[in-house]
């Protein structure tokens, strides 16, 4: 009874021990995920509040229409992970609901937005994938200009991404809403005055 | 047209002769107040305005185009200048300055102003007042506790978002830099649509004192938006009409209080 009593004793101080040694965010340990886009690309940003990045966090990204999985990511040091917009999902405008599960079922999701991405031209992708320049191997002319329209691709990616961004801007759904807003208000107006009118009659 | 003119002179004249009288019952505060202080996805920009205002009393002051209106990410400490970007706007029938700002990021922002200073009149002093106010976006709430380093400010103690009505509010008052023990702390409640009335004109105005260290601490009894100002002396004079006037630093944070929420 006495051992048996010690067995257990010594197996919930090694639980304790295992419990308290791993890593363990409380509650007020939360995990942000921020994505964005740029170009044909989505960047995600994974971190705790408090605390740092994600380090090696799942990243799982989603179709909003059809739920299904369409890609696994990890984060690197920094927390970030990078992918290409799915095909599929640009085919059917879907929105992508990107989760990061960090350790100990730390979950946080953030969405893309399809118009978010959709009105991004495709095609090359700035500051995307790109074969590493080698100053030395630049001999002809030919060389030289391919060197320079990726130097140029690069310098202009922010500058695509605002303009995107303002094209984006353009109409929001604010300005639908606000429309639709001045309709309605409008019309209730109009329907005020005519149901008076009626009443009068 | 001139006879309205007139009415108007009129009515503002007779406003002045009450301000006149008791120069202590309004307390002025620089404002700088977001439509909302946590952002989400859905809520991805904020109207931010600037005025400068007796926040019980629902007067204003016209606020003349800051010196400065800067948004501050408090995680990078690399801020964002939005001066020229100011549309004039009206608050309580008195001119003001207004943006739609667009947050790109997660983290915490300073949105702070530096007005330029104001002459009153009544007080026969200038008053210039420093302030600012927080928001946290998508999730983001680390670095509100550093301070901006201006001439004058309230660097929070308690997070300056996702506050409960009742909760205590805690913050250091800096004067150029070092903390400013023994000052006055002057605080109001933001009475949108002056629906509330005051029992007495000392029930208006809260006031504080800073201890020794510069803290002070205030526990509003309403949800809603709260403007602290901690005031003092400048050790320079501004020249009014040629004559040397002194001038009223002040450091001011809005903070909004939520209501506890409604249990189903």
């Amino acid at each position: 009874m006495l051992i048996h009593g010690k067995k257990i004793f010594f197996l919930l101080l090694a639980f304790l021990v295992l419990a308290l040694s791993v890593p363990r965010p409380g509650l007020c340990h939360r995990v942000n995920v921020f994505c964005w886009v740029e170009g044909s690309k989505i960047n995600c940003e994974a971190k705790f509040t408090p605390g740092g990045p994600v380090k090696g966090g799942l990243i799982e990204v989603y179709s909003q229409k059809t739920r299904e999985k369409l890609l696994t990511l990890t984060t690197d040091k920094n927390g970030r992970a990078t992918f290409e917009i799915p095909q599929e999902a640009r085919k059917n405008g879907s929105d992508l609901k990107v989760v990061c599960n960090a350790e100990m079922g730390h979950k946080n999701f953030w969405v893309v937005k399809a118009e978010e991405y959709g009105s991004v031209e495709t095609g090359s992708s700035p500051g995307g994938e790109k074969p590493p320049l080698q100053q030395s191997s630049i001999s002809s002319n030919k060389e030289l200009e391919k060197a320079l329209s990726q130097v140029l691709a690069e310098q202009l990616a922010p500058i695509k991404k605002e303009l995107a961004e303002l094209r984006q801007d353009r109409i929001s759904l604010q300005d639908i809403l606000g429309g639709l807003g001045y309709i309605f208000g409008l019309a209730g107006v109009a329907f005020y005055f005519l149901g008076k009118k009626e009443r009068g009659n | 047209m001139r006879k309205k003119n007139f009415r108007n002179s009129l009515i503002v004249a007779v406003f002045s002769l009450l301000f006149l009288v008791p120069p202590q019952a309004f307390a002025h505060f620089g404002a700088v107040i977001p439509s909302s202080t946590m952002l989400d996805q859905s809520h991805r920009q904020v109207r931010i305005l600037f005025a400068f205002t007796h926040p019980f009393e629902q007067h204003a002051m016209d606020l003349e185009k800051p010196e400065k209106a800067s948004v501050m990410s408090m995680e990078t400490l690399k801020e964002d200048i939005i001066t020229s970007r100011l549309k004039p706007a009206t608050h309580l029938g008195h001119n003001a300055w207004q943006i739609v700002y667009k947050v790109k990021r997660p983290s915490v922002y300073c949105i702070y102003m530096i007005p330029k200073p104001y002459w009153e009149p009544a007080e026969e002093t200038y008053i210039k007042h420093i302030t600012k106010t927080y928001i946290a976006a998508y999730g983001a709430e680390e670095g509100w506790e550093k301070p901006l380093g201006l001439e004058a400010e309230i660097v929070p103690f308690t997070r300056p978002f996702g506050l409960y009505t009742g909760n205590v509010f805690r913050g250091r008052v800096y004067l150029k830099g070092k903390p400013a023990p023994n000052r006055r702390v002057e605080i109001e409640y933001y009475n949108k649509g002056k629906k509330l009335k005051a029992a007495t004109e000392y029930m208006v105005t809260q006031v504080v004192h800073t201890d020794d260290q510069g803290i002070f601490c205030y526990s509003p009894p309403a949800p809603g938006w709260w403007a602290f100002a901690a005031l003092s002396d400048a050790d320079y004079t501004i020249k009014h009409d040629g004559e040397p006037k002194s001038v009223e630093i002040g450091a001011v944070i809005w903070v909004r209080f939520l209501p506890w929420p409604q249990g189903k």
